[in-house]
Protein backbone atom coordinates (compact mmCIF):
# COMPACT_ATOMS: atom_id res chain seq x y z
CA UNK A 1 0.00 0.00 0.00
CA UNK A 2 2.37 2.98 -1.17
CA UNK A 3 -0.70 5.46 -2.04
CA UNK A 4 -1.52 7.19 0.85
CA UNK A 5 -5.08 7.49 2.12
CA UNK A 6 -5.40 11.41 1.60
CA UNK A 7 -8.74 12.64 1.85
CA UNK A 8 -9.28 15.96 -0.31
CA UNK A 9 -10.72 17.91 2.69
CA UNK A 10 -7.64 16.98 4.79
CA UNK A 11 -5.10 17.70 1.95
CA UNK A 12 -6.77 21.26 2.26
CA UNK A 13 -6.72 21.84 5.90
CA UNK A 14 -2.87 20.93 6.47
CA UNK A 15 -2.25 22.95 3.23
CA UNK A 16 -3.63 25.85 4.82
CA UNK A 17 -1.92 25.23 7.51
CA UNK A 18 1.48 25.25 6.48
CA UNK A 19 0.99 27.78 4.30
CA UNK A 20 -0.04 29.80 7.15
CA UNK A 21 -3.73 30.61 5.66
CA UNK A 22 -5.68 28.40 7.83
CA UNK A 23 -8.86 30.09 10.03
CA UNK A 24 -10.17 29.35 13.43
CA UNK A 25 -12.80 26.88 12.73
CA UNK A 26 -10.54 24.86 10.17
CA UNK A 27 -7.57 24.80 12.85
CA UNK A 28 -10.79 23.62 15.39
CA UNK A 29 -11.60 21.40 12.72
CA UNK A 30 -8.38 20.05 12.00
CA UNK A 31 -7.51 19.66 15.77
CA UNK A 32 -10.91 17.38 16.19
CA UNK A 33 -9.75 15.39 13.21
CA UNK A 34 -6.49 14.82 14.80
CA UNK A 35 -8.09 13.90 18.13
CA UNK A 36 -10.04 10.72 16.69
CA UNK A 37 -8.42 9.62 13.20
CA UNK A 38 -5.10 7.74 13.38
CA UNK A 39 -4.56 7.92 9.68
CA UNK A 40 -4.84 12.00 9.82
CA UNK A 41 -2.31 12.15 12.16
CA UNK A 42 -0.49 9.90 10.05
CA UNK A 43 -0.63 12.72 6.93
CA UNK A 44 -0.77 15.63 9.23
CA UNK A 45 3.20 14.49 10.99
CA UNK A 46 4.03 13.72 6.76
CA UNK A 47 2.58 17.27 6.27
CA UNK A 48 4.85 19.19 8.85
CA UNK A 49 7.84 16.95 8.42
CA UNK A 50 7.67 18.26 4.69
CA UNK A 51 6.95 21.65 5.87
CA UNK A 52 9.82 21.58 7.87
CA UNK A 53 12.41 19.94 6.01
CA UNK A 54 12.07 21.53 2.91
CA UNK A 55 12.77 24.99 5.27
CA UNK A 56 16.12 22.81 5.97
CA UNK A 57 16.57 22.24 2.10
CA UNK A 58 16.30 25.64 1.04
CA UNK A 59 18.55 26.78 3.10
CA UNK A 60 22.20 28.59 2.82
CA UNK A 61 25.04 25.93 2.22
CA UNK A 62 25.34 23.71 4.74
CA UNK A 63 28.30 24.02 6.95
CA UNK A 64 27.70 21.10 9.20
CA UNK A 65 30.68 18.82 8.40
CA UNK A 66 33.16 21.71 9.47
CA UNK A 67 32.10 21.14 12.92
CA UNK A 68 32.67 17.15 12.67
CA UNK A 69 35.86 17.72 11.29
CA UNK A 70 38.29 16.14 13.61
CA UNK A 71 41.06 18.41 15.30
CA UNK A 72 44.21 16.82 15.37
CA UNK A 73 44.83 19.02 18.64
CA UNK A 74 42.34 17.50 20.29
CA UNK A 75 42.65 14.82 22.38
CA UNK A 76 40.39 12.90 24.16
CA UNK A 77 41.36 13.04 27.27
CA UNK A 78 41.21 16.97 27.06
CA UNK A 79 37.63 16.97 25.70
CA UNK A 80 36.31 15.02 28.74
CA UNK A 81 38.51 16.90 31.33
CA UNK A 82 36.15 19.16 33.67
CA UNK A 83 36.91 23.05 33.78
CA UNK A 84 38.01 24.36 36.86
CA UNK A 85 35.41 27.14 37.18
CA UNK A 86 31.88 27.91 37.22
CA UNK A 87 32.31 30.52 35.14
CA UNK A 88 34.73 29.34 32.19
CA UNK A 89 32.59 26.07 32.31
CA UNK A 90 29.86 27.85 31.39
CA UNK A 91 31.90 30.13 28.94
CA UNK A 92 32.98 26.17 27.14
CA UNK A 93 28.95 25.19 26.72
CA UNK A 94 27.61 28.84 25.69
CA UNK A 95 30.50 27.86 22.98
CA UNK A 96 29.14 24.87 22.47
CA UNK A 97 25.62 25.82 22.49
CA UNK A 98 26.09 28.43 20.62
CA UNK A 99 27.98 26.96 17.58
CA UNK A 100 25.41 23.95 17.46
CA UNK A 101 22.61 26.67 17.29
CA UNK A 102 24.65 28.97 15.51
CA UNK A 103 25.19 26.83 12.72
CA UNK A 104 21.22 25.35 12.45
CA UNK A 105 20.04 29.11 11.81
CA UNK A 106 23.15 29.76 8.94
CA UNK A 107 21.57 26.23 7.92
CA UNK A 108 17.98 27.77 7.97
CA UNK A 109 18.25 31.35 7.27
CA UNK A 110 20.55 32.32 4.41
CA UNK A 111 22.22 36.50 4.39
CA UNK A 112 18.68 37.02 2.72
CA UNK A 113 18.87 40.78 4.08
CA UNK A 114 22.68 41.38 2.41
CA UNK A 115 21.44 45.00 2.80
CA UNK A 116 23.81 48.29 1.80
CA UNK A 117 27.21 46.94 2.59
CA UNK A 118 30.12 48.91 1.29
CA UNK A 119 32.16 47.02 -0.97
CA UNK A 120 35.06 46.65 0.98
CA UNK A 121 37.00 43.42 1.41
CA UNK A 122 34.31 41.10 2.89
CA UNK A 123 36.49 39.38 5.74
CA UNK A 124 33.76 37.71 8.13
CA UNK A 125 29.90 36.92 8.47
CA UNK A 126 27.47 37.41 11.21
CA UNK A 127 26.12 33.58 11.45
CA UNK A 128 24.09 33.66 14.75
CA UNK A 129 22.41 36.10 17.22
CA UNK A 130 21.03 35.35 20.64
CA UNK A 131 19.42 38.51 22.12
CA UNK A 132 22.08 40.67 20.36
CA UNK A 133 21.63 44.59 20.99
CA UNK A 134 23.76 46.66 19.39
CA UNK A 135 25.52 49.77 20.65
CA UNK A 136 26.29 51.15 17.65
CA UNK A 137 25.50 49.94 14.02
CA UNK A 138 22.96 46.94 14.09
CA UNK A 139 23.69 43.81 12.25
CA UNK A 140 22.21 41.28 11.46
CA UNK A 141 22.78 37.29 11.30
CA UNK A 142 24.12 36.85 7.44
CA UNK A 143 25.29 40.35 7.06
CA UNK A 144 28.99 40.28 5.86
CA UNK A 145 31.24 42.02 7.80
CA UNK A 146 34.32 43.81 5.87
CA UNK A 147 37.69 44.23 7.05
CA UNK A 148 37.71 46.91 9.73
CA UNK A 149 34.27 46.87 10.66
CA UNK A 150 33.69 47.28 14.03
CA UNK A 151 31.42 45.76 16.77
CA UNK A 152 29.77 47.61 19.45
CA UNK A 153 27.62 44.65 21.07
CA UNK A 154 25.94 45.48 23.53
CA UNK A 155 24.30 42.47 25.15
CA UNK A 156 23.27 39.21 24.06
CA UNK A 157 25.89 37.54 21.73
CA UNK A 158 26.62 37.23 18.23
CA UNK A 159 28.62 34.51 16.55
CA UNK A 160 30.90 35.58 13.65
CA UNK A 161 32.72 33.13 11.27
CA UNK A 162 35.59 34.63 9.91
CA UNK A 163 36.39 33.59 6.00
CA UNK A 164 39.17 32.22 7.36
CA UNK A 165 36.96 29.86 8.89
CA UNK A 166 37.76 30.65 12.50
CA UNK A 167 34.66 30.81 14.21
CA UNK A 168 34.25 33.60 16.99
CA UNK A 169 31.27 34.38 19.89
CA UNK A 170 31.46 37.39 21.00
CA UNK A 171 29.51 37.60 24.34
CA UNK A 172 28.35 41.35 24.83
CA UNK A 173 28.69 44.19 26.56
CA UNK A 174 31.69 43.94 23.71
CA UNK A 175 33.77 45.56 21.19
CA UNK A 176 35.39 44.15 18.52
CA UNK A 177 37.01 44.75 15.24
CA UNK A 178 37.38 43.19 12.17
CA UNK A 179 40.81 43.61 11.13
CA UNK A 180 40.80 41.15 8.38
CA UNK A 181 39.49 37.14 7.58
CA UNK A 182 42.49 36.06 10.19
CA UNK A 183 42.22 38.34 12.70
CA UNK A 184 40.10 40.68 15.06
CA UNK A 185 40.88 43.23 17.92
CA UNK A 186 38.78 43.07 21.00
CA UNK A 187 39.08 46.35 22.97
CA UNK A 188 36.72 44.66 25.82
CA UNK A 189 34.71 42.41 26.42
CA UNK A 190 34.86 38.58 26.15
CA UNK A 191 35.05 36.21 23.27
CA UNK A 192 35.61 32.32 22.40
CA UNK A 193 36.67 31.28 19.43
CA UNK A 194 37.13 28.36 17.98
CA UNK A 195 39.90 27.70 15.26
CA UNK A 196 40.26 24.36 12.23
CA UNK A 197 43.24 24.15 11.14
CA UNK A 198 43.01 25.82 7.88
CA UNK A 199 42.69 28.92 10.37
CA UNK A 200 45.77 28.22 12.10
CA UNK A 201 46.95 31.75 13.11
CA UNK A 202 43.69 33.84 13.66
CA UNK A 203 44.84 36.35 16.11
CA UNK A 204 43.10 38.43 18.87
CA UNK A 205 44.57 41.65 19.50
CA UNK A 206 43.80 42.77 22.70
CA UNK A 207 44.91 46.18 24.24
CA UNK A 208 47.86 44.32 26.40
CA UNK A 209 48.45 42.21 23.66
CA UNK A 210 48.07 39.53 20.64
CA UNK A 211 46.83 36.42 21.13
CA UNK A 212 47.82 33.81 17.77
CA UNK A 213 46.03 30.41 17.62
CA UNK A 214 47.78 27.39 16.64
CA UNK A 215 44.82 25.54 16.43
CA UNK A 216 42.52 25.69 19.10
CA UNK A 217 39.55 26.67 21.09
CA UNK A 218 40.34 29.51 23.55
CA UNK A 219 38.60 32.41 24.97
CA UNK A 220 39.98 35.74 25.73
CA UNK A 221 38.37 38.58 27.98
CA UNK A 222 39.08 42.13 28.57
CA UNK A 223 38.41 43.78 31.13
CA UNK A 224 37.19 47.14 30.03
CA UNK A 225 35.12 48.00 32.61
CA UNK A 226 36.28 47.65 35.83
CA UNK A 227 33.96 49.47 38.02
CA UNK A 228 31.04 46.74 36.57
CA UNK A 229 33.73 44.30 37.20
CA UNK A 230 33.93 44.40 40.84
CA UNK A 231 30.08 44.51 41.48
CA UNK A 232 29.95 40.77 39.33
CA UNK A 233 33.18 39.47 41.26
CA UNK A 234 32.60 38.87 45.23
CA UNK A 235 36.70 38.74 45.83
CA UNK A 236 37.09 42.15 44.15
CA UNK A 237 38.37 44.60 46.65
CA UNK A 238 37.22 47.72 46.85
CA UNK A 239 40.09 49.67 46.02
CA UNK A 240 44.13 49.12 45.05
CA UNK A 241 42.94 45.61 43.15
CA UNK A 242 44.09 42.35 44.52
CA UNK A 243 47.25 41.50 43.41
CA UNK A 244 47.68 38.20 41.96
CA UNK A 245 50.45 36.88 43.39
CA UNK A 246 51.94 39.79 44.84
CA UNK A 247 51.72 40.83 40.89
CA UNK A 248 50.33 43.46 38.82
CA UNK A 249 47.02 43.16 37.97
CA UNK A 250 46.26 42.04 34.50
CA UNK A 251 43.01 42.99 32.54
CA UNK A 252 43.11 40.57 29.60
CA UNK A 253 43.06 36.92 30.13
CA UNK A 254 42.97 34.17 28.14
CA UNK A 255 41.78 30.67 28.47
CA UNK A 256 43.40 27.87 26.68
CA UNK A 257 40.08 24.77 26.38
CA UNK A 258 42.10 23.16 24.21
CA UNK A 259 45.10 23.09 21.79
CA UNK A 260 47.68 25.97 22.26
CA UNK A 261 48.02 29.67 21.58
CA UNK A 262 50.71 32.27 21.44
CA UNK A 263 50.49 34.96 23.33
CA UNK A 264 52.21 38.11 22.13
CA UNK A 265 52.67 40.89 25.27
CA UNK A 266 52.89 44.13 24.65
CA UNK A 267 56.55 46.16 25.71
CA UNK A 268 55.99 47.87 28.92
CA UNK A 269 55.19 51.39 27.56
CA UNK A 270 56.26 50.96 24.30
CA UNK A 271 53.53 51.76 22.90
CA UNK A 272 54.93 50.22 19.91
CA UNK A 273 52.33 48.01 18.73
CA UNK A 274 50.49 49.06 16.01
CA UNK A 275 46.99 47.27 16.57
CA UNK A 276 46.77 48.68 19.99
CA UNK A 277 48.12 52.05 18.37
CA UNK A 278 45.43 52.52 15.69
CA UNK A 279 43.07 51.37 18.16
CA UNK A 280 39.75 53.79 17.34
CA UNK A 281 38.12 52.98 20.09
CA UNK A 282 38.64 55.90 22.19
CA UNK A 283 36.99 58.07 19.49
CA UNK A 284 33.91 55.53 18.88
CA UNK A 285 33.42 53.87 22.25
CA UNK A 286 29.47 54.37 23.37
CA UNK A 287 28.90 54.20 27.08
CA UNK A 288 28.62 50.65 27.44
CA UNK A 289 25.49 51.39 30.06
CA UNK A 290 25.64 51.35 33.15
CA UNK A 291 29.15 52.39 33.12
CA UNK A 292 29.93 55.19 34.99
CA UNK A 293 31.24 58.17 33.22
CA UNK A 294 34.04 58.50 35.15
CA UNK A 295 35.77 55.34 34.96
CA UNK A 296 34.28 54.32 31.16
CA UNK A 297 37.68 53.98 30.34
CA UNK A 298 39.29 51.16 29.90
CA UNK A 299 40.76 50.13 33.11
CA UNK A 300 44.24 49.08 32.84
CA UNK A 301 47.38 48.24 34.95
CA UNK A 302 49.10 51.39 34.89
CA UNK A 303 52.35 49.54 33.54
CA UNK A 304 50.61 49.04 30.39
CA UNK A 305 48.63 51.98 29.23
CA UNK A 306 46.43 52.24 26.37
CA UNK A 307 48.82 53.85 24.12
CA UNK A 308 46.24 56.16 22.60
CA UNK A 309 44.01 56.80 25.64
CA UNK A 310 44.47 59.86 27.77
CA UNK A 311 40.93 59.85 29.81
CA UNK A 312 40.75 59.04 33.22
CA UNK A 313 42.31 56.10 34.15
CA UNK A 314 41.73 53.60 37.22
CA UNK A 315 44.30 51.59 38.13
CA UNK A 316 42.04 48.82 39.99
CA UNK A 317 41.90 45.53 38.44
CA UNK A 318 40.94 42.07 38.91
CA UNK A 319 41.38 39.09 41.30
CA UNK A 320 42.45 35.92 40.49
CA UNK A 321 39.06 34.29 40.57
CA UNK A 322 39.65 30.97 38.80
CA UNK A 323 41.15 28.30 41.25
CA UNK A 324 43.00 26.29 39.00
CA UNK A 325 42.28 22.95 39.51
CA UNK A 326 42.40 21.51 35.73
CA UNK A 327 44.42 21.01 33.02
CA UNK A 328 42.88 24.11 31.48
CA UNK A 329 45.51 26.56 31.00
CA UNK A 330 45.42 30.17 32.14
CA UNK A 331 46.97 32.83 30.69
CA UNK A 332 46.99 36.39 31.97
CA UNK A 333 49.22 38.81 29.65
CA UNK A 334 50.17 41.64 31.27
CA UNK A 335 52.83 40.19 33.83
CA UNK A 336 55.91 41.54 34.56
CA UNK A 337 58.82 39.07 33.93
CA UNK A 338 58.66 36.46 31.04
CA UNK A 339 58.87 32.92 32.84
CA UNK A 340 58.44 30.82 30.08
CA UNK A 341 60.68 31.01 27.02
CA UNK A 342 61.20 33.54 24.83
CA UNK A 343 61.11 33.58 20.98
CA UNK A 344 62.49 35.84 18.32
CA UNK A 345 60.74 39.25 18.88
CA UNK A 346 57.70 39.31 16.72
CA UNK A 347 57.45 41.76 13.53
CA UNK A 348 56.16 44.46 15.84
CA UNK A 349 58.94 44.74 17.13
CA UNK A 350 59.04 44.50 21.56
CA UNK A 351 56.85 41.41 21.80
CA UNK A 352 57.70 38.78 24.09
CA UNK A 353 55.86 35.29 23.36
CA UNK A 354 55.05 32.77 25.08
CA UNK A 355 53.35 29.51 24.57
CA UNK A 356 50.56 28.37 26.88
CA UNK A 357 50.57 24.23 26.39
CA UNK A 358 47.51 22.45 27.23
CA UNK A 359 49.36 20.82 29.76
CA UNK A 360 48.66 21.02 33.54
CA UNK A 361 46.99 23.61 35.14
CA UNK A 362 49.47 26.82 35.70
CA UNK A 363 49.45 30.38 36.15
CA UNK A 364 51.75 31.20 33.35
CA UNK A 365 52.96 34.75 33.08
CA UNK A 366 54.81 35.80 30.29
CA UNK B 1 31.46 20.88 42.43
CA UNK B 2 27.82 20.49 41.74
CA UNK B 3 28.55 23.74 39.53
CA UNK B 4 31.42 23.04 37.33
CA UNK B 5 29.71 21.28 34.72
CA UNK B 6 32.42 19.65 31.30
CA UNK B 7 31.60 21.04 28.33
CA UNK B 8 29.96 18.58 26.22
CA UNK B 9 32.36 16.01 24.48
CA UNK B 10 33.10 15.99 20.70
CA UNK B 11 30.82 12.95 19.91
CA UNK B 12 28.05 14.46 21.87
CA UNK B 13 28.33 17.47 19.76
CA UNK B 14 28.47 15.23 16.55
CA UNK B 15 24.90 13.95 17.77
CA UNK B 16 23.39 16.52 18.53
CA UNK B 17 24.73 18.25 15.10
CA UNK B 18 23.05 15.32 13.28
CA UNK B 19 19.69 15.26 15.01
CA UNK B 20 19.19 18.93 14.44
CA UNK B 21 17.52 18.29 11.36
CA UNK B 22 15.26 15.42 12.61
CA UNK B 23 14.64 17.69 15.90
CA UNK B 24 13.33 20.53 13.88
CA UNK B 25 11.03 18.48 12.15
CA UNK B 26 9.80 16.84 15.16
CA UNK B 27 9.24 19.83 17.08
CA UNK B 28 7.48 21.87 13.65
CA UNK B 29 5.33 18.64 14.11
CA UNK B 30 4.26 19.30 17.59
CA UNK B 31 4.39 23.06 17.44
CA UNK B 32 2.07 22.77 14.02
CA UNK B 33 4.71 25.65 12.92
CA UNK B 34 7.57 25.59 11.23
CA UNK B 35 8.30 29.05 11.48
CA UNK B 36 8.00 29.29 15.61
CA UNK B 37 9.97 25.81 15.89
CA UNK B 38 13.24 27.82 15.37
CA UNK B 39 12.88 29.01 18.65
CA UNK B 40 11.86 25.91 20.63
CA UNK B 41 14.49 24.28 18.91
CA UNK B 42 17.25 27.02 20.30
CA UNK B 43 15.90 25.92 23.80
CA UNK B 44 16.13 22.17 23.26
CA UNK B 45 19.22 22.39 22.05
CA UNK B 46 20.36 24.59 24.87
CA UNK B 47 19.07 22.16 27.68
CA UNK B 48 20.56 19.52 25.44
CA UNK B 49 23.78 20.88 25.74
CA UNK B 50 23.26 21.05 29.59
CA UNK B 51 22.06 17.93 30.30
CA UNK B 52 24.81 16.18 27.78
CA UNK B 53 26.04 13.87 30.74
CA UNK B 54 22.37 12.45 31.21
CA UNK B 55 22.74 10.78 27.66
CA UNK B 56 23.14 7.69 27.67
CA UNK B 57 25.30 6.87 24.69
CA UNK B 58 23.63 3.26 24.03
CA UNK B 59 20.42 4.69 23.49
CA UNK B 60 18.64 6.30 21.23
CA UNK B 61 20.11 10.19 20.83
CA UNK B 62 16.71 11.02 19.04
CA UNK B 63 14.55 9.53 21.86
CA UNK B 64 16.54 11.03 24.30
CA UNK B 65 16.21 14.48 22.20
CA UNK B 66 12.43 14.29 20.93
CA UNK B 67 11.80 14.10 25.11
CA UNK B 68 13.57 17.02 25.51
CA UNK B 69 11.91 18.83 22.92
CA UNK B 70 8.39 17.74 24.10
CA UNK B 71 9.09 19.32 27.13
CA UNK B 72 9.98 22.52 25.49
CA UNK B 73 7.32 22.66 23.57
CA UNK B 74 4.74 22.31 26.39
CA UNK B 75 6.65 24.85 27.84
CA UNK B 76 6.81 27.38 24.83
CA UNK B 77 2.82 26.47 24.55
CA UNK B 78 2.16 27.80 27.91
CA UNK B 79 4.56 31.10 27.61
CA UNK B 80 3.25 32.33 24.54
CA UNK B 81 -0.17 31.42 24.16
CA UNK B 82 0.26 33.03 20.71
CA UNK B 83 -1.74 31.66 17.92
CA UNK B 84 -0.46 32.48 14.80
CA UNK B 85 -1.70 29.78 13.14
CA UNK B 86 -4.67 29.01 15.38
CA UNK B 87 -3.65 25.37 16.00
CA UNK B 88 -2.22 24.38 19.23
CA UNK B 89 -2.50 20.52 19.94
CA UNK B 90 -3.77 20.15 23.15
CA UNK B 91 -1.25 17.71 25.71
CA UNK B 92 -3.13 15.28 24.75
CA UNK B 93 -3.22 15.19 21.67
CA UNK B 94 0.67 16.18 21.33
CA UNK B 95 1.64 13.27 23.78
CA UNK B 96 0.05 11.10 21.07
CA UNK B 97 1.25 12.50 17.87
CA UNK B 98 4.83 12.85 19.41
CA UNK B 99 4.72 9.08 20.08
CA UNK B 100 3.54 8.46 16.55
CA UNK B 101 6.12 11.59 15.22
CA UNK B 102 9.36 9.46 16.96
CA UNK B 103 8.17 6.25 14.54
CA UNK B 104 7.59 8.01 11.63
CA UNK B 105 8.76 10.86 9.02
CA UNK B 106 10.65 13.16 11.35
CA UNK B 107 13.41 11.12 12.36
CA UNK B 108 13.77 8.90 9.63
CA UNK B 109 17.42 8.54 8.81
CA UNK B 110 17.29 9.02 4.58
CA UNK B 111 14.64 11.71 4.10
CA UNK B 112 16.96 14.11 2.92
CA UNK B 113 18.02 12.77 -0.06
CA UNK B 114 14.63 11.41 -0.50
CA UNK B 115 13.87 14.78 -0.76
CA UNK B 116 16.04 15.46 -2.83
CA UNK B 117 15.82 12.77 -5.46
CA UNK B 118 11.94 13.53 -5.10
CA UNK B 119 12.77 17.39 -5.91
CA UNK B 120 14.15 16.33 -9.29
CA UNK B 121 11.18 15.33 -10.46
CA UNK B 122 9.06 18.28 -9.95
CA UNK B 123 8.87 20.57 -13.13
CA UNK B 124 11.01 23.45 -12.61
CA UNK B 125 9.13 26.26 -12.00
CA UNK B 126 7.30 23.81 -9.44
CA UNK B 127 10.56 23.72 -7.74
CA UNK B 128 11.76 27.44 -8.11
CA UNK B 129 8.07 28.03 -6.60
CA UNK B 130 8.77 26.23 -3.70
CA UNK B 131 11.89 27.96 -3.32
CA UNK B 132 10.35 31.11 -3.14
CA UNK B 133 8.57 30.00 -0.74
CA UNK B 134 11.08 28.65 1.51
CA UNK B 135 14.45 29.89 1.15
CA UNK B 136 12.71 33.63 0.95
CA UNK B 137 9.80 32.67 3.43
CA UNK B 138 7.78 34.59 0.58
CA UNK B 139 4.09 35.08 1.51
CA UNK B 140 1.90 32.63 -0.74
CA UNK B 141 0.58 36.14 -1.36
CA UNK B 142 3.83 37.66 -2.42
CA UNK B 143 4.55 34.80 -4.51
CA UNK B 144 0.80 35.32 -6.67
CA UNK B 145 1.50 39.01 -6.92
CA UNK B 146 5.05 38.84 -8.92
CA UNK B 147 3.68 35.89 -10.91
CA UNK B 148 0.37 37.56 -11.70
CA UNK B 149 -1.37 34.99 -10.72
CA UNK B 150 -4.01 34.23 -8.28
CA UNK B 151 -3.42 33.20 -4.56
CA UNK B 152 -6.03 30.62 -4.67
CA UNK B 153 -4.06 29.57 -7.70
CA UNK B 154 -0.57 29.62 -5.78
CA UNK B 155 -2.11 27.55 -3.06
CA UNK B 156 -2.97 24.71 -5.21
CA UNK B 157 -0.03 24.63 -7.49
CA UNK B 158 2.10 24.61 -3.75
CA UNK B 159 -0.80 22.43 -2.81
CA UNK B 160 0.34 19.86 -5.72
CA UNK B 161 3.93 19.75 -5.27
CA UNK B 162 3.82 19.03 -1.58
CA UNK B 163 1.58 16.30 -2.32
CA UNK B 164 4.08 14.94 -5.31
CA UNK B 165 6.28 14.92 -2.79
CA UNK B 166 4.73 13.29 -0.11
CA UNK B 167 4.09 10.55 -2.24
CA UNK B 168 7.23 10.49 -3.48
CA UNK B 169 9.18 10.42 -0.17
CA UNK B 170 6.69 8.02 1.24
CA UNK B 171 7.04 5.45 -1.70
CA UNK B 172 11.21 6.11 -1.15
CA UNK B 173 11.32 5.73 2.45
CA UNK B 174 8.39 3.02 3.05
CA UNK B 175 6.33 4.88 5.28
CA UNK B 176 2.58 5.66 4.61
CA UNK B 177 1.44 2.42 4.51
CA UNK B 178 -0.20 0.80 7.10
CA UNK B 179 0.42 1.88 9.99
Amino acid sequence: MTEPQYNDRLDHLLSALVDGAVSPSEADELTDRLRTDASARQAYIAWMTLDARLRVRHAAPVKIPELTLPDPHISHSTIHNPYSTFRISRLVLAAAVVLAIGILAYSFWPGTNEQTVVKQIPAAKIVHLADAKWAGASTQAGDTLNAGQQLLLHSGSAEITFNSQARVILEGPAELTIVDAAACRLAGGKLVARVPDPAKGFKVHTPDGTVTDLGTEFGVYVDARADQQASREEEQQPSGGPQFNGKQPAVTEVHVFRGQVEVARSEVGSGKSEAIAQNPTSDLRPSFPPAKPSRSAITKSSRFPPPTRSSSRSTSSRASRERCSSRMILSRIPSPRPTMRSRAPSVRGSFRRARARDKGCAWRTI
Amino acid sequence: MSETAPAPSEAFIRQLTAAQHGLFAFITTLLADSNAASDVMQETNIVLCRKWQEFDARRSFDAWAAGIARFKVLEYQRAERRRTRHVVLDQDLLEVIATEAQAAEPFAPDYAAALESCLERLGKDMRKMLGERYTENQSVEAIAQARGRSTQGVTVSLFRARRSLLECIQGKLGLGGNR
